[in-house]
């Protein structure tokens, strides 16, 4: 079994930018030259750090809360299925499960400089028949998952020969 | 301090003018701030610990995030009473 989760670039990605909202009211501060204007001395300071602190806390929430939406967005790997949950939002998740020996074509693209030398990139999975194809941006490894997928294919494959049971039978048994 | 005599003469820029006219927040204010926030934060904190225990159980990563999460939050709010305080 193998959990796919984003690729750690993302959450850096985010973090950063909250990082640059924090530092954003102090450089408005500096930038603008309000030092002169409003000093924050005496109970001033204790004013603007407990507006600071709130903005900071505000953000923090935020971070964790993207946080939390990127990481419960995964694929779950078998030896049978893969299950594709999709975490869109804190109240948004919905979870797609797709056998293995359903799958036709898998594509892994890693697309420009920092993605190639981070070795992170998007894989999509084309399965047989009306069902949506499963799709994950910024996979850590893309390639090692796709090795991965098609050795489970190959295997489910010899298992189902083995066993009897054509393609064909089979795909019509397990989409009745 | 007097926060009048923080401001300068003044160069007559909007900025300078803008500054000059705020006027200093009360006590109750902040604290009716303070509760706002803390009631925005506790029901975020708390969706946050029904997704974490409900679909991340016991996954490593996951409890390191909890208790960073938590222990920030409540040092955050310790340091903002305490802001209070010291300005009332």
């Amino acid at each position: 079994m193998l959990i796919c989760r984003k690729h750690w670039i993302v959450y850096t990605l985010n973090g950063f930018a909250l990082f640059l909202m924090f530092l954003l009211p102090y450089g408005i501060y500096r930038l603008l030259n309000l030092s002169s204007v409003l000093e924050l001395t005496g109970k001033y300071y204790y004013l603007a750090m407990f507006f600071y602190v709130a903005w900071f806390l505000l953000l923090w929430t935020y971070f964790f809360i993207t946080w939390t939406n990127i990481y419960l967005d995964e694929w779950i790997i078998t030896d049978k299925r893969i299950i594709d949950i999709e975490q869109q939002s804190l109240f948004h998740r919905s979870v797609s499960d797709f056998r293995i020996e359903n799958i036709q074509n898998i594509t892994v693209r890693e697309q420009g400089f920092v993605a190639n030398m981070l070795g992170y990139g998007s894989i999509h999975v084309e399965t047989a028949g009306e069902k949506e194809n499963l799709s994950f941006e910024t996979l850590p490894r893309p390639y090692k998952v796709r090795d991965m997928i098609t050795e489970c294919h190959d295997k489910c494959l010899a298992r189902l020969e083995n066993s009897g049971i054509s393609h064909a039978v089979h795909n019509l048994i397990t989409e009745s | 301090m007097d926060y009048s005599l923080a401001i300068p003469n003044g160069d007559g820029s909007p900025i300078t003018s803008f500054f000059t006219t705020i006027p200093s927040p009360s006590g109750s204010l902040l604290w009716a701030v303070f509760f706002v926030l803390s009631v925005i934060l506790g029901f975020t904190t708390l969706v946050l610990y029904y997704h974490w225990m409900r679909y991340a159980f016991g996954n490593k990563m996951v409890i390191f995030a909890q208790v960073l999460y938590t222990l920030v939050l409540i040092a955050c709010l310790i340091v903002m009473l305490s802001a209070i305080f010291s300005y009332v």
